[in-house]
């Protein structure tokens, strides 16, 4: 059994697991990069080692040099964070090969759903709701092509098979674009993801994106917390996410909830993970599986009580989840916002030195950020510097809580995109809830930001 | 083992990074200290600025465990006053069974060590002064 944790991952996500590792009262080793000797986490840990220069691939993305950093340092688990390698199953593999814990799933698990095509199918073998495509990657026969897609009939979204991030996918309306959106699909899947396979789907126009978090341990109990609704979206980036989603009755969740957990059971996977759906008149639709802790966790763990980064370590430790599916109870609202250091209206990523940085606090506030007085946020990494979180007890109170705290946050020195934030807490849209991913697109396409921030140059 | 294949490992080793390699068959044994002339030079040089103007000796160039002497040898690779080129081991990191070449940044006067025999270093950790 592990004693000490080494936390291959940085910013607020590296703190946030440390602070789990603490209330266990296990170790930790800090592995970071030369850009990042000064994290707030790298200060806290118990040991702090650098495993490469500033760019990604020669230290956060580094297997070799993890594995061995845990090795050296007495590190029995690795915690992947999420992004980076935290869904890489040849990493897990290497940490399960040096006799290490790996906080996730087995490597198995993370390979069948990492393959959007082999995870699709699992799913409706499990019973899960799928949108209707393409059975697997799509042949290289033209006709074949125009046969599958006037069978789940236009508009079609072409997707890579290894891909995410909206990289790769290509939306076609009428037969004649069809031949050319793959053949260019496929070429930016080769490039972007080393694989050029490429599947359709019907393309849904006015979704929502829920999504289901589970947990299951390795004595074969799962459990599903509630949804998140994270239909906010900037170009298929979330950046606003709530939970429980406005609209949509208990009853249909529990019977989502119900077939993910079940489907945990039937793939063998075991930690935190999450299941994606798009979700149009009242059917879920899956579109793919994080194997991995999310982002947007801690709106879960608001209404739900429950620390999903604590019960991930737990079950990598081999201990069955102490609560089952009867004692999770959903209370109130809960709303998380992305601050990323970016321009707000013209969303440039603005790194640089935080001169003063001054969070916000008072019933119902939770924030979960790495930045300090004086901390230098590097260009070469992800530019997300805070989450800020608001829970009250219906949503109208975690709306006007969340519109307070953007309204006290204090990042004097670079730039963040709270303004648009408290701009969206009072849209019309926004505020009556259940709008679908494209709202955002639509609102800044209409005029939302015009003429605003002309004093950032 | 043939001069060919000797050559073959040599060139593998070369586009591996690896900096020296040791085989051991029955009555034969070959050592290859291979002079790193490393392609990842143009990021050492645009990261390098700010680094050097706090410490311009030789660092750890990843994950190890410092050796003052080379397992093999039982001696230190470079010793302090020696001359050393730019590019030169000058000492190596453990990692299990495998060792890293230590490598000088620069040429200079090679000095005394910094970390105690048996540390476990880090990327860019100080391990030597170079004059």
């Amino acid at each position: 059994m592990f004693d000490t944790v080494l936390i291959a991952n940085r910013g607020e996500i590296a703190l946030r697991i440390l602070r789990a590792c603490r209330d266990l009262g296990l170790k930790t080793v800090a592995a970071h990069s030369e850009a990042d000797a000064s994290l707030r986490h790298v200060a806290l840990a118990n040991r702090a080692i650098c495993i490469g220069p500033a760019a990604s691939t020669e230290s956060y993305l580094n297997i070799a040099e993890i594995v061995t950093a845990a090795q050296l340092t007495g590190a029995g688990a690795i915690h992947p964070g999420y992004g980076f390698l935290s869904e890489n199953a040849a990493f897990a593999e290497a940490v399960e090969n040096a006799g290490l814990a790996f906080i996730g799933p087995s490597a198995a698990a993370i390979h069948t759903m990492g393959d959007k095509v082999s995870a699709k199918r699992t799913m409706i073998a499990a019973g899960v709701p799928c949108v209707s495509g393409s059975e697997g990657a799509l042949p290289q026969d033209g006709q074949a092509v125009r046969a599958i897609a006037e069978a789940i009939g236009y508009p079609v979204i072409v997707k890579a098979a290894g891909g995410g991030g909206g990289r790769g996918m290509r939306i076609v309306r009428e037969e004649r674009a069809l031949m050319e959106a793959v053949s260019l699909a496929r070429e930016e899947a080769g490039r972007a993801f080393g694989n050029a396979q490429v599947y359709l789907e019907k393309f849904l126009e006015h979704p929502r994106h829920i999504e289901i978090q589970i947990l299951a341990d390795k004595h074969g109990t799962a459990v599903w917390l509630g949804e998140r609704d994270c239909s906010m979206q900037r170009r298929h980036q979330k950046i606003i996410e709530e939970a429980p989603a406005p609209d949509i009755a208990r009853e249909a969740i529990a019977e989502i909830g119900d077939l993910c957990a079940h489907a945990c059971l039937t793939i063998g996977y075991t930690g935190a993970g999450t299941f994606e759906f798009l979700y149009e008149d009242g059917h879920f639709y899956f579109i793919e599986m994080n194997t991995r802790v999310q982002v947007e966790h801690p709106v879960t763990e608001l209404v739900t009580g429950i620390d999903i980064v604590r019960e991930q370590i737990r079950i990598a430790r081999g201990e069955p989840l102490s609560f089952s599916q009867e004692d999770i109870r959903i209370q109130g609202h809960a709303v998380e916002c992305r601050i990323n250091a970016e321009d707000p209206y013209s969303f440039r990523p603005h790194p640089g030195r935080v001169e003063r940085w001054t969070p916000p606090g008072g019933p119902g506030i939770r924030v979960e950020s790495h930045l300090y007085s004086g901390y230098t946020v590097p260009p070469h990494y992800d530019s997300l510097v805070a989450k800020l979180l608001a829970h009250g007890a219906t949503r109208a109170e975690a709306i006007r809580r969340m519109s307070g705290a953007l309204g006290e946050m204090d990042a004097v020195g670079i730039a963040t995109n709270a303004p648009l934030h408290s701009i969206l807490m009072e849209e019309r849209g926004f505020a009556a809830g259940g709008f679908d991913i494209h709202h955002l697109d639509r609102l800044i396409k209409g005029g939302l930001l015009e003429g605003r921030g002309g004093d950032d140059g | 083992m043939t001069v060919e294949e000797i050559e073959r490992l040599a060139a593998w080793c070369a586009s591996a990074g690896i900096g020296e390699i040791e085989l051991a068959e029955a009555g034969f044994s070959l050592r290859l200290l291979m002079q790193s002339v490393v392609a990842e030079t143009p990021v050492a040089v645009a990261e390098a600025p700010v680094a050097e103007m706090v410490f311009k000796g030789v660092r750890a160039p990843g994950v190890g465990v410092f050796r003052l002497n080379h397992p093999t040898t039982g001696h230190p690779v470079a010793e302090p006053g020696q001359t050393v080129r730019k590019g030169e081991t000058v000492g190596v990191l453990q990692v299990g069974p495998c060792l890293k070449a230590v490598v000088a940044p620069a040429d200079g006067v090679f000095g005394t060590a910094l970390v105690e025999d048996g540390a476990v270093v880090g990327y860019g950790t100080p391990l030597y002064e170079l004059a």
